[in-house]
Parts: C-alpha cells; sequence; structure tokens
C-alpha cells in the first residue's frame, strides 16, 4: 500500500489530479519538443560557460555543479520515480571513487579506463544490493542501503594501510591536463546523464517506475514485474553515481572517505527534493542551486551552514514538490492560456 | 573474569541507554507511523539543555533536569505540529523533512555552543567497585534512570485511560476515531513523549559523553538499528534489541578490537533485514 502520493488539486470535472499527472501535463511527451528545446538552451549555456567564466575558481566551481547535478539526477532515477528512498548514494559514489584511485594507482590504468570501470563497478555492487534489498520497502530500504555505506566508510577507516584512513588517497591522475578539459569532459558526462536519464523517465520503462511509485501492489497486479524494474533503475542509478565518482576523484587527484560519509548521501538526497523529486529536470536545478548558495554563502563565515539549512526546511516546509514545482505553478499563473489549453486536452 | 564483569556492567549501561533513546523512536513509528530523523537531535538537545542549565546557569540538578526533558518534549510537539502534521502519511517527505531539521539543530548548536565538546559534571560524585571493574554511580544512576523511564512509559501506555488511548491508535485508527479519541491529539502527545525519552537520553548522557553538535548521529544510527533488529513499532522488541545489541558491541569491542563495534549494528540489520524482514518481535507487515 503506497500513501506516498498525495492528490493535490482537482481538475475541473471533479477528477483528483495526482502530482505525476500534473507534472505530466506540462512535462509530458506533448510538451516534449519544448522541454528538448529547453535542454537544448541548458546544454549550449553549459558548453558557453567558459567563456565567461574562465577562471579557475568559477570552472571548478561550475565543475562540482556538474558533478552534484550527476548525483542528484542519477539519485532521483530510484527514489524519485517509485519512492524508495536511497540514503546510501555515497556507497556508490565513494565505492567507485575509490576502486577508479586504486586501479589508477595500482594498475596504472588511466580516466578513460577507470571512468568505465568505475561505473561498471558501482553498477555491479548496485545488482547485488538492490537484487536482495528492493524487496523491502519503505524505511527498511532506506535502513540497508543506509548501513551498507554506513559499512563502507567503516571500512576505509580500518584498512587505512590499503585506503589511506582519514587522509584518504592522493596523487591521483588527473582527468585531462587542465581545468578547462575537466570543466569540458564533466560537462559532456553531466548533459549526457541528464538527457539520457530524462528520456529513460520519459519512456515506458519511466511510466513503469512511475507506476511502481503510485501504487506497488496495483502496478504488479497489471503485469509490471516491479522488482527487476526497480532493480534496474537501482543499477542504472548506481553506475552513473559510480561514473560521477571516478570522476570527481580524478578532477580532485584525491579521493577521501567523506565520499563514502552520510553526510554526502544526505547532501544529494536534499538537492533532489530541493528541486523536486521524480522530474529529473528538478534535481539539475536542485544541485545547481544548492551548490551555488552554499559558495555565494561563504561570505557568512560561521553562519554559512546555518542559513543553508535553515533555507533547505524552509523549501521542504513551504515547497515540498521542490523549487521546479514552484517554477511550473509560477509560469501557468503567468501564462494562463498555456495552462488552459493544456487542460482542455 | 574482569573481562566478563566489565562486558556485564558496560554491556548493561549501553544496553539501557539504546533502549531508552530507541523506545520513543519506535513509539511514534507504531503510533503515527512517522520516521523521526529528528530523533537524535532532540538526544542533543536534552544534552545541550542540560548543560546550559547546569553548567552555565548552575541550577540544582532535579530542576535543571526536568526542564531539560520539558523543553526537549515542546520542541519535539512543536516539530510534530508545524513541520510533520501537513503532510504525515507522506513516508519519504517526513524521513526528509526530519533530516533537514536535525542537520539544522546541529548548525544551530554549533552556533551557539561552538565546536568544542561542553562536558557537564556528574550529577553524583563517588563510584563503587564491582569485584575489579570501577562503576561512577553517575552510569548507575544512568542505568536506572533508564529503567525506571522505560518501566514508566510502559506502566502509563498499559495502566492509564489516555496510555491506552496511544495503544488504540497504534492498532487501528479508525477505530479509535470510532471511540472518540483525536488521532491528532494522539500524535502530538506522542511526539512529546518520544521527544522527552530521547531528551532524558541525552541529558543522562551529557555527563558521560560530551555535548557536541555533531552527537545526534549515533543515537540515531542506534536507534533505527535497534528499532529494525526489534521490529519496528515494537516496544519490547526494542528493549530486547537495545539490550542484545549493547551488550554485543562491548563483547566485540573487548574481545576482538575497538575498531569493530560499530560494525555490529551495520551488520546486524543487513542480517536482520536479508533474513527476518519484520524482526525479532515485529508484526508481519501486510
Amino acid at each position: 500500500m503506497d500513501r506516498g502520493r498525495s492528490t493535490s488539486q482537482e481538475s475541473e470535472e471533479g477528477i483528483p489530479l495526482t502530482y505525476i499527472e500534473e507534472v505530466e501535463r506540462l512535462l509530458g511527451w506533448r510538451a516534449l519538443r519544448s522541454r528538448m528545446a529547453g535542454m537544448a538552451v541548458f546544454a549550449i549555456a553549459v558548453m558557453l560557460a567558459p567563456l565567461v567564466w574562465g577562471d579557475i575558481y568559477h570552472l571548478e566551481l561550475l565543475f562540482l555543479c556538474h558533478y552534484y547535478v550527476m548525483l542528484a539526477c542519477s539519485w532521483d532515477l530510484l527514489t524519485g520515480f517509485t519512492g524508495n528512498v536511497n540514503f546510501g548514494h555515497a556507497f556508490f559514489i565513494g565505492g567507485a571513487g575509490f576502486a577508479g584511485a586504486l586501479l589508477n594507482k595500482h594498475l596504472g590504468w588511466g580516466p578513460m579506463a577507470t571512468l568505465p570501470a568505475g561505473a561498471l563497478i558501482a553498477g555491479v555492487c548496485g545488482l547485488l544490493v538492490g537484487s536482495f534489498t528492493l524487496r523491502l520497502k519503505g524505511p527498511y530500504f532506506a535502513a540497508v542501503t543506509f548501513c551498507f555505506a554506513a559499512l563502507l566508510y567503516k571500512w576505509i577507516m580500518i584498512r587505512h594501510e590499503l585506503f589511506g584512513g582519514e587522509e584518504g588517497l592522493a596523487g591521483i591522475q588527473s582527468l585531462t591536463p587542465d581545468p578547462l578539459g575537466n570543466y569540458y569532459l564533466s560537462a559532456i558526462l553531466m548533459l549526457s546523464t541528464v538527457i539520457g536519464l530524462y528520456l529513460l523517465s520519459r519512456s515506458s520503462f519511466g511510466l513503469a517506475l512511475r507506476s511502481i511509485g503510485q501504487n506497488e501492489t496495483t502496478s504488479q497486479a497489471s503485469g509490471v514485474d516491479t522488482t527487476r524494474y526497480k532493480i534496474t533503475a537501482f543499477v542504472i542509478s548506481a553506475s552513473t553515481a559510480g561514473l560521477a565518482g571516478t570522476m570527481y576523484g580524478h578532477a580532485q587527484m584525491h579521493v577521501g572517505p567523506e565520499m563514502a560519509h552520510e553526510s554526502l548521501s544526505s547532501l544529494v538526497l536534499m538537492m533532489a527534493v530541493v528541486g523536486g523529486m521524480g522530474t529529473i529536470v528538478g534535481p539539475v536545478i536542485g544541485a545547481y542551486l544548492l551548490t551555488l548558495v552554499n559558495e555565494s554563502l561563504r561570505f557568512m563565515g560561521e553562519l554559512r551552514l546555518l542559513i543553508y539549512s535553515a533555507a533547505v526546511v524552509i523549501v521542504i516546509l513551504f515547497a515540498p514538490r521542490g523549487i521546479l514545482d514552484l517554477i511550473i505553478r509560477g509560469s501557468s499563473y503567468l501564462l494562463p492560456r498555456k495552462g488552459k489549453m493544456a487542460e482542455e486536452k | 573474569m574482569t573481562t566478563f564483569l566489565d562486558i556485564l556492567v558496560l554491556g548493561t549501561l549501553w544496553g539501557s541507554i539504546y533502549a531508552l533513546i530507541s523506545v520513543g523512536f519506535t513509539l511514534i513509528f507504531g503510533v503515527a507511523g512517522v520516521i523521526n530523523l529528528a530523533h537524535g537531535a532532540f538526544y542533543m538537545l536534552g544534552a545541550y539543555l542540560a548543560y546550559t542549565f547546569i553548567g552555565v546557569l548552575e541550577l540544582p540538578v532535579i530542576l535543571s533536569a526536568a526542564m531539560a526533558i520539558g523543553g526537549t518534549a515542546f520542541v519535539g510537539m512543536v516539530v510534530d505540529r508545524v513541520c510533520i502534521k501537513p503532510m504525515r502519511q507522506n513516508h519519504a517527505y517526513v524521513l526528509l523533512i526530519t533530516l533537514a531539521l536535525a542537520l539544522l539543530f546541529q548548525e544551530l548548536m554549533y552556533v551557539f555552543f561552538g565546536p568544542h565538546g561542553k562536558a557537564v559534571q556528574d550529577f553524583l560524585k563517588g563510584e563503587i567497585l564491582l569485584g575489579n571493574v570501577r562503576v561512577t554511580y553517575q552510569k548507575v544512576l544512568t542505568m536506572l534512570a533508564s529503567w525506571i523511564s522505560v518501566g514508566a512509559l510502559w506502566a502509563f501506555i498499559k495502566k492509564t485511560k489516555t496510555g491506552k488511548s496511544i495503544d488504540a491508535v497504534a492498532q487501528n485508527v479508525e477505530a479509535a476515531v470510532l471511540m472518540g479519541i483525536q488521532p491528532e491529539r494522539v500524535y502530538l502527545m506522542t511526539m512529546g513523549i518520544s521527544a522527552a525519552l530521547a531528551g532524558t537520553a541525552g541529558m543522562l548522557i551529557s555527563p558521560i559523553l560530551e555535548a557536541v553538535p555533531g552527537m545526534w548521529a549515533f543515537p540515531l544510527f542506534k536507534a533505527f538499528a535497534v528499532v529494525i533488529i526489534g521490529g519496528l513499532g515494537s516496544v519490547e522488541g526494542a528493549v530486547l534489541a537495545a539490550m542484545l545489541l549493547g551488550y554485543s558491541e562491548t563483547a566485540v569491542s573487548r574481545l576482538v578490537s575497538a575498531n569493530y563495534p560499530d560494525m555490529v549494528y551495520l551488520v546486524a540489520i543487513i542480517l536482520i533485514l536479508v533474513l527476518r524482514p519484520r524482526g525479532l518481535m515485529g508484526k508481519r507487515a501486510q
């Protein structure tokens, strides 16, 4: 029984519109062309950004945004669509980050080999973890994903001769020789992740995931192999996170245990939630927003994290469906005709 | 022999504290279906309030303890009304808002009290010798107070009319409403009790461990573990699992290595969820 999705408003005929239908109305196939145009504008903006912010500080800040966008979107594919809260995304991020670092340091693999290897390792871990935890529901799944990440963190700390303990592993080969190269490689990976996940979420696969999120039992009764869909989504989510983790390790030329820490998992989760879960586009907004807000509050010193966490609480409290939802509502106020047309379909 | 006694004494101490922390966590889940990730933050609040009243304002211990517990219960009820009530049925939302609140409380404590640990003096000075093991009165007091609190909760739920209304809502909300019980009032009261129990644990532990801004995570993880091992929503299961966890962690730390006790609860959660997902004493989920 799923009590997760509440009905939000009633359409004119009095039939309750669920949130997903509401988003569907604005992000559906019908609107896909304009969405793809939006994606293209976003992609061009990302590609041209170094012309305006070409200094190392801004390049690295934007790289960080790309990294978090990949994490938040990949988290969203499982949790946003099926409602199974993954509290241990750091398991895949840190795990793949360290795997990539070890492959690079001990076997001398370059970034072009470790990036796919990291994604593959994370995907296999996702398959193993998912195949025996995704039959658990709600809080149980959240707890077990959390445990895997916490166990990895402990293991990194205990086997410090292998993983470097608190210091982590330094001296990993750089992703590309210069920051501009890092920027463009991460931009390409990020854009292909976002577009790929977005298209996936619009496919029949995404539809099946949504039906699981709305009511798993009904969805199962309609012939959807829910476990298989959930595991597939988890594997895709994990391997994307692994790719991002390996990329981050190479770009920083360092991996540390904080990549497997629960605070990273909760940060990713906050980004997706603040942006708007279950939409792929929302987490992109959330990741950019929180990374940039966090950075721009740096002048506040000690108060920075207080303001930041208070802002997150306020957003969740007053816009529980995230910023994207606010934008959609705001634009349907500003553009009432467009909203009407979609309703009349 | 000393090792054995050590495990027995320290295991009982930690088991009692885990029990006190986790009964509140399991109670609010069992009654309102709320996974309260801010539970650890209430524990932290109890510790910091104890520090403020005892360490800074130098009030008498009994008064300070009562005010720390009352203050935490009040904050718990405010959190329930303001943050949880609007979306109580949505598990994912409750998980997220309470996690965000826990992080907010952590930053508040950081800004008010700074990053360094704040130690509170022992409520009772002195120690007793059990064989070769020294046990401070503070630890004895903590153990006793934990058991009294858990016992009082048990008696309240099973014996008083108000307490029975909590049990009724936990069993079946619709039936409880038909009996004239207002579920929202029960949820508010349960949250208050749950927060008060967490605050009691934090207050009692403040002389043993220091109060630091990151301290909310450890009790939360332990409560989560205990509740999953014991069965979500089962108070008896939580007490049993808390004692088992207390003994096994102390045993691992004494007999194997001080590195591994934190692995115990993680491995236990995974094993339980794979082998017996409803926990030791949990009801079968539908």
